[in-house]
């Protein structure tokens, strides 16, 4: 019985490679068989769609994310009403998290695909050109990682005092440097390979080279660091505004409905859990989803 | 040996300079520029921030305004009550020979005083929650390692992705709330009990204090290095040696602890540079929610406040402290293990 399925999934084997199935499609196939991935996929996609739910929720319930009430303040989970309670001005917990969880996964999504976008770009120059300009990129990213990250973070948003978008460009502009060291370690292998090599001596520009040639060969990378990048930045600007120097009230985060909730310990603690409760739910999935994107792109390095 | 520390040391003088500036600009390029601060204080006209803004020379170029705060302005003529002549020698001595300056607030003490006294609460908390993370994270990857796939091993890798998503703060609260409020069994905050006395008791006399931030500071060490600790011992596990060990008879238990976790420990040394990078950033959070009055808190404080002095001392200080981490680790790994030469 054993013998026979591996016999078949050796003539598995064979047959992948007769149709000539590409690398992604292979990878897809993967993904799509691993069960835990694809639930925390699901997951993920269910609070999605939560958080751009915001505004229906809103009308179907009859409530706001905005509208103060403070006869019914502290209402708890299950109430008339109000199916997760009312926090310390009467406002409903369930509009609050969903537009809480727009603002929250758009900066982090906004953030990520920013950082990305130098960290790629920087790391493919870095080590395609190599020299005094490899040296320079090299001695900002030492700079950068010698200080602990969520100090200079706090720092650099207490000091412009940020709304939505000053934080995405602050975060974006100080988070790249964990992606360009993995490119540049990537590319470095990569600009010695002969496809590399045969385009140049074709007569190919620099610029072809870098994107047609160097960047689809990253793209598990980018995709991989994409997922976890954004449950990190997720945390990180929970964190800063629970901090005070994030994005600032009326505009709900899951980070700074927690920062308010700290003061009502005793007298709404679902006003504690539940936007902590969100947090780690969708960082879990983005961290298992970009394992999963690794273990499909490279079974061998999960074995 | 000594080459190489020396060579590691010159190596450095580039990231401090980086870090220098980078500290530098981002007050530089704050709105308001440095006095915002001051000119929030009660009774403070618009002459006396000129006046201000003289003396602290905010209006020289930014390349004056650097060489002052890295070495001083001792060597030259300043104009030091703020008429706009200068009158006399500067005061300032530069961060390179230690002097970081007076803060704005608190009486204007010199900042390196004012960091000196919270250092202390903060290195209490991070050397708690270091031994925490080595206690646990160190037998957990071991054990995992030993009996790899079993249920443990799975446990507790889902244990260690599960934590690294929790945010630390929230982790804080909870704790708060379950222990602090519902079982009123461990204190609030603080570091310890409040009283008129300046300071705190010795540490062994307010240990519940301390329980709770050490729990949440250091469980993303356990979670790390038992990660860590699993792949080092799987590397060593299949060495000759542990092969060896098993077939001339020796006990599991001394192939396993004897053998196998003093050789896997090595690689560990060279985790602890980044760790304390960790633990400096990872105060910042848990400081506040307890209300630890150390550096972590410190900072958010001064940055909150625009104490620009401390701020800029902080940044450069922790930078130092964190490329003297990984110099002393990368030391460590070459003492620890002999197949290493510089």
């Amino acid at each position: 019985m054993t013998q026979n399925a591996q016999t078949i999934a050796k003539l598995d084997d064979v047959v992948e490679i007769k149709t000539g199935e590409s690398l992604y499609a292979k990878a897809f196939r993967r993904l799509f068989k691993n069960s835990l991935t694809m639930i925390m996929l699901l997951i993920l996609l269910f609070l999605v769609i939560f958080a751009l739910a915001g505004g229906f929720i809103e009308s179907a319930l009859d409530v706001s994310y905005t509208r103060t009430d403070p006869m019914n303040a502290f209402l708890p989970i299950g109430s008339a009403g109000h199916p997760l309670g009312t926090d310390d001005l009467g406002r409903d917990v369930l509009a609050r998290l969903a537009y809480g969880g727009q603002v929250s996964l758009g900066i982090a999504f906004a953030t990520a695909l920013l950082s990305l976008t130098i960290g790629v770009s920087l790391g493919i120059i870095s080590a395609f050109y190599g020299g005094w300009v490899d040296d320079f990129l090299v001695w900002v990213i030492t700079t950068l990682n010698s200080i602990p990250g969520l100090t200079l973070y706090v720092i650099v948003s207490a000091v412009l005092s940020p709304g939505p978008l000053t934080l995405i460009l602050a975060l974006g502009f100080l988070g790249w440097t964990g992606t360009m060291r993995i490119v540049r370690g990537e590319t470095l292998a990569l600009r010695e390979q002969e496809f590399v090599v045969s385009a140049r001596a074709v007569g190919a520009s620099d610029f072809y080279i870098m994107f047609n040639h160097i960047f689809p060969n990253l793209i598990s990378i980018v995709v991989i660091t994409l997922a976890i990048d954004i449950g990190s930045l997720i945390l990180a600007e929970a964190t800063l505004s629970f901090l005070g120097v994030g994005i600032q009230p009326p505009t709900p985060t899951w980070g700074n409905m927690l920062s308010f909730a700290r003061q009502y310990l005793t007298r709404g603690p679902h006003l504690i859990i539940l936007p902590g409760v969100l947090i780690t739910i969708t960082v879990l999935c983005l961290y298992v989803i970009g394992d999963g994107i690794r273990d499909a792109f490279d079974p061998k390095l999960s074995k | 040996m000594w080459k190489y520390i020396f060579r590691r040391m010159v190596q450095s003088i580039p990231t401090l300079f980086g870090i220098t500036i980078l500290s530098f600009s981002i007050i530089t390029a704050a709105p308001g520029g440095p006095t915002a601060a001051i000119s929030f204080e009660p009774g403070v006209t618009p002459e006396r921030r000129e006046r201000l803004e003289r003396q602290l020379g905010v209006n020289d170029p930014w390349v004056v305004q650097y060489t002052h705060w890295l070495i001083g302005d001792d060597w030259r003529q300043r104009d030091l009550d703020g008429d706009g002549t200068l009158d006399a020698y500067g005061q300032r001595k530069g961060i390179l020979r230690g002097d970081f300056g007076n803060s704005f607030f608190r009486s204007r003490r010199p900042v390196t005083d004012l960091i000196a006294e919270v250092t202390i609460p903060t290195l209490e908390l991070s050397g708690a929650a270091l031994l925490f993370g080595l206690v646990f994270g160190i037998p957990v990857g071991i054990f995992s390692a030993i009996y790899r796939g079993s249920w443990f091993d799975e446990s507790s890798r889902v244990m260690a992705v599960i934590f690294n998503a929790v945010p630390a703060f929230w982790l804080g609260l909870v704790l708060i709330l379950v222990f602090g409020s519902w079982l009123e069994v461990l204190p609030l905050s603080g570091r310890c009990a409040p009283s008129l006395l300046e300071g705190c008791p010795p540490l062994w006399g307010r240990l519940e204090y301390l329980l709770l931030p050490t729990l949440v500071l250091g469980t993303g060490g356990v979670a790390g290095y038992s990660r860590y600790m699993r792949t080092a011992m799987l590397d060593v596990i299949h060495q000759d040696y542990m092969r060896t060990a098993h077939a001339k008879g020796l006990e599991n238990r001394s192939v396993w602890f004897k053998h196998g976790t003093r050789n896997a420990l090595i690689p560990i040394a060279t985790f602890l540079g980044p760790a304390l990078t960790g633990l400096i950033g990872g105060a910042v959070v848990t400081e506040s929610v307890f209300s630890w009055p150390g550096l972590g808190k410190g900072i958010v404080g001064a940055t909150i406040a625009l104490d620009y002095p401390f701020v800029m001392a902080v940044v450069v200080i922790s930078g130092v402290a964190s490329i003297v981490g990984y110099l002393i680790s990368d030391m460590l790994y070459a003492l620890l293990d002999p197949r290493i030469r510089f």
